[in-house]
C-alpha cells in the first residue's frame, strides 16, 4: 500500500525561504503569494497532500524547524524516515 | 488510521514554540539539527557538552537540552580542550563555530588543540562572512565571495583541511554541505564518524559544513545553495580528508 | 615545621593544600618558577597541568577547566597580564571562580625582567570590558604567599569571581622561612554550575554557562537588569573582605602606606625612624581591592601626613590614587617612586635609605 504522509507547517516560525518547496520530490509544498505570517514573510503552504509520502526532506531542510511530518498508516504498520 | 510523527523539531531542541533567531534561508539551524540528531541517535545526550562560538550562532547553546556554554569568539576550542582533559572519556565535547570564529581569532586554539590531539569534535559552520555585525567580508584568505561583491584584494580560500591533515594528533577531517536532504544525510554521517573517533579516544576531529548565508551574500536562498554547490566547493572541496591517525 | 622555601613554590604548595586540581599558564619571566613547580608536582598527583600557547589561551583554557568543575589556578607576569583582560571579563560575567597569581615586572611594554609595582591599577581597576572588580590580595612574604593562596581559592568560590594575588619577584624569588600550615575555610556547597553532561547532574537537567546574560535570558537571570543588580550586590558584598595591617600607627604623625616588598622596606624604615624619635607608622593594605580606606581616612582626620612608597611612576595611577581618595584632601601626601630606585638599571629597587631621607624631609628634619 502506498505510504501516505502529511505535514504541518508552523506559521509563526516559517520565514518563507523556500527550501521546502525546492526539495520536496513530489512538489507538495509551495511558497504562497497570498498567505503571510504575522512578521510579513510569505508562508509555505501544503498544496498536494495526496502526493506526500512523509519522506521528511522538507522537515530536515527547514532552517526554522517549522515543519512536522506525519505518517498515516493502518495501526501496526509504518516506517521511520528513510 | 493512525497518525505517527515521522520527524519534526529535533528532540534536543529546548524551545518548542519560538522561531529560531536566524535570517530566512540561514542554515545554522540545519547544521544544528545535524549535530543534535547525531547526538540523539548515538544515545550520548547525557554526556555531551555543546560549546557554541560567537557570531550569529551565539544563541544556540541556550536553546538546547544539553549541558552547554556560550563561549567568546574563537575560544570554544580552548574551553573544549580544557574540559576534555578534565573529564576525559566521560564526556563528549562538541563545538559549533563559524568561519570568523575558528578561522580568524580562533586559529590559535584550533591549531593547538589539533597539535595536542585533544579529542574534541569541532563543527565548523563555514558561511563565508560576518552576519550579525552587518555583513562584512570574512578575513582575507577565507572563503570565496559572491561575484557581485567588490574584491579589493585577492582572496584565496583557506582550506583548513590541508593545514590540519598533517598533524599526527588529528584523527578525522571532513567537509560537507547541507544543500539538499542527501547532502544533509552525508554530512550527518561525517559527524557521526567524527564523534565515534572522539569516543574511541582517537584525537582531534573536525567536520566543516558549508552553510548558506543568503542575507549577507545578497542571493536568494535557492541561489545561495546553488552558489555553494558550484562556486564554494571549487575552493573548498567536499569529502573526507583524513580518516585515521590520532592517538 | 619550619622550612626554607621561595614564594613561587609556596604559592604551589598552598594551592595544592587548597584542593587546586587544574593549572594552566604560559611561561613569562619572572613567573617561570611557578610554571615549573606545577609541571613537576601536579601530574604525578593526578592533577591537571597544561602549558598554553599564549596568555589569551591561558585565560580561556582556565575558563574551560573551571566550567568543567575544576578548582583552577593560573599565573602570569606583567607583559602576559596585558593579554588576560578579555578572558577575565568573560570569567567574571559567567560568574566563575579562578585564582590568578600576577608577578609584577618593570613596564610598560616589554619593560624589564625584574621587579616593579606597576600593575596596581590594572589589577584593581581591571581593563576587561564592562567594569567589574576582582578581590586583589598582596602577599609580602613567603608565608603570606602560602596562606593567601589558600584564602584566594576560598574567596574565589565564595563569590564566584576571580581573585588576584599581586606580588613581585622580590617577594617570591627570595628564600625565606615558612611553615606549611593548612588553613580551613568554610567553602560553599559544591557549585551547581559545572558542566559534565546532563546525566551527571543529580537532577538530570541540562545546564548553561554563559558570559552573555545581556543577550540570553535564563531562569536565574531573566533580564539584563536583574543580572546587573545581582552583580552589583555581589561586588558590594565583596567589600567585606577588606584586610590590612597597621604597624606603629596609633600615635604616628607620619604614616607610610605600602604593600608587597616596599611594605617590608617601609617596616624597616619605621623602625629606624622610631629609633631616631620620629613618630612614623605603616598602614599596609593586604587587600588592594577592597581598599582599606577607613584606617587611612582616620589618620587623615587626625592630621597625619602620608608617604606612599610604591615602585611605580607615582602620580600616574597606582596606590597613591586610592590613598588620595581616602584622604579626601585633608592631608599632605608625598611619594617615593621608581624614580627613587637605588640603581638606574632594571635591577633597581627602593631601599630604606631613600625612604627615610624622604620621611625626614616631610618632617622638616635635616
Amino acid at each position: 500500500m502506498a505510504r501516505k504522509g502529511e505535514i504541518v507547517i508552523d506559521e509563526g516560525a516559517c520565514l518563507g525561504c523556500g527550501y521546502c518547496e525546492m526539495f520536496c520530490p513530489k512538489k507538495c509544498i509551495e511558497i504562497s503569494q497570498e498567505k503571510f505570517n504575522p512578521l510579513g514573510y510569505p508562508l509555505a503552504v501544503f498544496r498536494n497532500p495526496e502526493e506526500c509520502n512523509a519522506c521528511g526532506s522538507c522537515v530536515v531542510m527547514c532552517p526554522q524547524f517549522a515543519i512536522e511530518a506525519y505518517l498515516l498508516a493502518d495501526k501496526g504498520k509504518g516506517k521511520e524516515r528513510s | 488510521m493512525v497518525k505517527k510523527v515521522v520527524c519534526g523539531k529535533p528532540r534536543l531542541w529546548r524551545y518548542r514554540s519560538t522561531s529560531l533567531p536566524f535570517c530566512p534561508g540561514c542554515q545554522h539551524g540545519v547544521g544544528a539539527r545535524a549535530v543534535l540528531e547525531t547526538v540523539e541517535e548515538l544515545g550520548i545526550e547525557g554526556k555531551t557538552i555543546f560549546l557554541g562560538g560567537g557570531g550569529c550562532a551565539y544563541p544556540l547553546p541556550s536553546l538546547l537540552d544539553l549541558d552547554a556554554m556560550q563561549c567568546p569568539n574563537g575560544r570554544a576550542t580552548s574551553i573544549g580542550s580544557a574540559m576534555k582533559r578534565l573529564h576525559g572519556g566521560e564526556t563528549v565535547i562538541i563545538t559549533y563555530q563559524d568561519d570568523n570564529d575558528a578561522l580568524a581569532v580562533g586559529t590559535e586554539p584550533l591549531i593547538h588543540a589539533a597539535l595536542r590531539g585533544d579529542a574534541i569534535t569541532v563543527i565548523l559552520a563555514n558561511n563565508a562572512g560576518y552576519g550579525s555585525t552587518g555583513w562584512q567580508m570574512a578575513s582575507p584568505g577565507d572563503t570565496p565571495v559572491p561575484p557581485e561583491m567588490d574584491k579589493p584584494n585577492p582572496l584565496f580560500p583557506i582550506n583548513i583541511m590541508e593545514l590540519l591533515a598533517e598533524f599526527e594528533g588529528v584523527s578525522y577531517l571532513a567537509r560537507g554541505t547541507v544543500s539538499s536532504a542527501n547532502d544533509f544525510e552525508e554530512t550527518k554521517g561525517y559527524i557521526k564518524t567524527a564523534i565515534a573517533k572522539q569516543m574511541a579516544g582517537a584525537g582531534f576531529n573536525l567536520v566543516e559544513i558549508l552553510t548558506a548565508c543568503p542575507a549577507r551574500w545578497h542571493l536568494t536562498p535557492q541561489e545561495s545553495l546553488k552558489w555553494i554547490r558550484e562556486e564554494m566547493v571549487a575552493g573548498l572541496p567536499l569529502g573526507e580528508f583524513k580518516n585515521g591517525g590520532g592517538n | 615545621m619550619i622550612e626554607i622555601m621561595e614564594g613561587n613554590h609556596a604559592l604551589g604548595w598552598g594551592a595544592l593544600e587548597a584542593g587546586c586540581n587544574a593549572y594552566c599558564s604560559y611561561p613569562v619571566t619572572p613567573q617561570n618558577e611557578i610554571v615549573e613547580w606545577f609541571a613537576r608536582e601536579f601530574p604525578p598527583r593526578g592533577k591537571f597541568f597544561l602549558q598554553s600557547t599564549s596568555e589569551i589561551e591561558s585565560s580561556f583554557l582556565c575558563m574551560g577547566f573551571v566550567a568543567g568543575g575544576a578548582r583552577t589556578m593560573t599565573s602570569t607576569a606583567s607583559p602576559g597580564w596585558g593579554l588576560y583582560p578579555e578572558g577575565m571579563s568573560h570569567i567574571v560575567a559567567a560568574e566563575l571562580p579562578l585564582v590568578v597569581a600576577l608577578l609584577m615586572r618593570g613596564g610598560p611594554g616589554q619593560g624589564t625582567t625584574r621587579q616593579s609595582q606597576m600593575d596596581y591599577t590594572s589589577a584593581t581597576s581591571p581593563g576587561g570590558q564592562g567594569g567589574y572588580k576582582n578581590i586583589v590580595i598582596a602577599p609580602y612574604s613567603c608565608q603570606e604567599c602560602y596562606d593567601f593562596v589558600q584564602l584566594a581559592f576560598y574567596l574565589a568560590e565564595k563569590y564566584r569571581n576571580p581573585v588576584i594575588l599581586l606580588t613581585e619577584p622580590n617577594v617570591t624569588r627570595v628564600l625565606e622561612q615558612m611553615e606549611r600550615r593548612p588553613l580551613k575555610f568554610d567553602y560553599p556547597p559544591e557549585g551547581k554550575w559545572a558542566l559534565g553532561g546532563k546525566a551527571r547532574h543529580s537532577d538530570g537537567k541540562a545546564r548553561l554557562i554563559t558570559s552573555g546574560y545581556g543577550l540570553t535570558s535564563t531562569e536565574e537571570h531573566p533580564s539584563y537588569l536583574s543580572y546587573l543588580k545581582h552583580l552589583h550586590d555581589k561586588f558590594e558584598r565583596m567589600r567585606e573582605e577588606v584586610r590590612y595591617e597597621q604597624y606603629e600607627v596609633e600615635d604616628a604623625d607620619v604614616v607610610l602606606v605600602a604593600y608587597g616588598y616596599t611594605a617590608r622596606v617601609s617596616r624597616e624604615v619605621v623602625k629606624q625612624a622610631r629609633a631616631e624619635g620620629i613618630k612614623a607608622g605603616l598602614i599596609r593594605p593586604v587587600t588592594l581591592w577592597p581598599f582599606p580606606a577607613e584606617p587611612i581616612s582616620k589618620k587623615a582626620e587626625e592630621g597625619a601626613k602620608f608617604l606612599v612608597v610604591e615602585d611605580n611612576l607615582g602620580e600616574i595611577g597606582g596606590l597613591s590614587d586610592d590613598v588620595r581618595l581616602a584622604v579626601a584632601g585633608r592631608a599632605e601626601i608625598s611619594l617615593v617612586t621608581a624614580l627613587d630606585r637605588h640603581d638606574p638599571g632594571e635591577g633597581g629597587s627602593i631601599y630604606p635609605g631613600k625612604v627615610l631621607e624622604k620621611l625626614k624631609k616631610i618632617k622638616g628634619i635635616r
